[in-house]
């Protein structure tokens, strides 16, 4: 495993973490700042680092007893994408911003479908700050972690 | 051992131990939240009296031959933690099953009299804790009544909650006290007053927005009833 990935990781994590809770105590509503981050951390990450997001992700963000069905999605479509884009064909850059919109989409859908009708314009804002929030991440993420030779974009 | 090793594998023990020992995290965020929120402010405490004594007048005014016995006990409770995602408003208190606590037991707050305001029921309990939901959770639904004429209506959470199925021909005005009447809830507690009044969009309804007098962020400390 690599320190420097793992220390950046928990630093972003946190600083996910407070985000989250600020912007919905101050906005009543919040980019998924952490759901993001440990989807940006997958392209990054190898297996058992990225095991070690997620479990850290679900402790920062656990707020009632015992394992929520929300911490679980948390940790599940990351998961599930993480998976899944190896098997993308295109350039990781693509598969990361195809991975960011389906995962929140996915996200949404699993934790309450109705919540998509009636809260389609907050649903829209949410998707709009993941994709900034997930961008500078992954700008980030790829010039101080990505393999040498691999081209950012296209 | 080197660094490389030792540390991903203390983060881990340290991840289970947060994720199964919920208080730890928990306080955390609230920690965060705290900061987000702030106190109550005194003119908030004045507020809140205000519009749970108004709630209390219309009360009694509507139903002067059967004023209800007020019976219920309440326990005071610190709010842990709170619902860290979007559309559900919901948060964590500090006592449970171990203190009498039940589902469905009405949530009040205190502007630091004897008057209160209704935010939300009891949703889980467990043994130390409970998760409450709140009237700003978008599935929220609570009956109440409306001003001194006792108009029946619906209040539906959300983001904003808002006061539905309000008769057309009602006569009530901005400001009028909105109070619980729901089964199981102790009655004529206050949940806020009549904000701005509308049509519903098929014209069979009025519709309101409920003014509240305190933020959800700013809640620290609540009066759970017990059963």
């Amino acid at each position: 495993m690599r320190s420097k990935l793992i220390f950046t990781g928990c630093l972003v994590l946190v600083l996910g973490t407070a985000l989250q809770v600020l912007s919905l105590g101050w906005l009543g509503w919040s980019a998924d700042f952490v759901l993001i981050a440990l989807l940006a951390f997958g392209p990054r990450a190898r297996f058992k680092e990225f095991i070690l997001f997620l479990l850290i992700g679900a402790a920062v963000l656990s707020w009632r007893p015992g394992v929520s069905y929300e911490i679980l999605l948390v940790a599940g479509v990351p998961l599930f994408f993480f998976a899944v884009e190896k098997i993308f064909p295109w350039h990781v850059w693509i598969n990361f911003i195809i991975s960011l919109i389906l995962g929140t989409v996915v996200f949404y859908l699993l934790l309450g479908q109705q919540m998509i009708f009636l809260e389609w314009a907050v649903l829209l804002k949410v998707l709009f700050l993941n994709l900034l929030w997930g961008s500078a991440l992954f700008i980030f993420l790829g010039r101080k972690f990505a393999p040498r030779g691999e081209r950012m974009f296209v | 051992m080197r660094l490389n090793v030792l540390l991903p594998i203390a983060l881990a023990v340290l991840s289970l131990i947060l994720i199964f020992n919920f208080p730890t995290a928990s306080k955390f965020q609230r920690a965060l939240s705290l900061g987000a929120g702030g106190e109550a402010d005194y003119a908030t405490k004045l507020r809140i009296e205000n519009d749970a004594l108004r709630a209390e007048l219309a009360l009694l005014q509507s139903i002067k031959d059967r004023l209800p016995v007020a019976n219920a006990k309440f326990q005071t409770a610190l709010v842990y933690s709170r619902y860290p995602f979007n559309f559900k408003k919901e948060f964590v208190i500090n006592a449970g099953a171990n203190s009498g606590v039940a589902p469905g037991a009405a949530i009040l707050i205190s502007g630091g009299g004897a008057e209160s305001l209704f935010v939300g029921r009891v949703k889980d309990v467990y043994e130390t804790t409970a998760v409450v939901q709140t009237i700003f959770d978008a599935g929220a639904q609570t009956a109440v009544r409306v001003g001194n004429s006792g108009v029946e209506a619906l209040l539906k959470g959300g983001n904003e909650p808002t006061v539905i199925l309000i008769p057309k021909e009602a006569v009530i005005q901005a400001g009028d006290p909105v109070y619980v009447v729901e089964a199981g809830a102790p009655l004529g507690i206050a949940v806020g007053s009549i904000g701005e009044l509308k049509f519903s969009s098929d014209q069979f309804f009025k519709e309101a927005t409920l003014r509240l007098s305190y933020d959800l962020p700013a809640i620290e400390v609540v009066n759970v009833e017990l059963k």
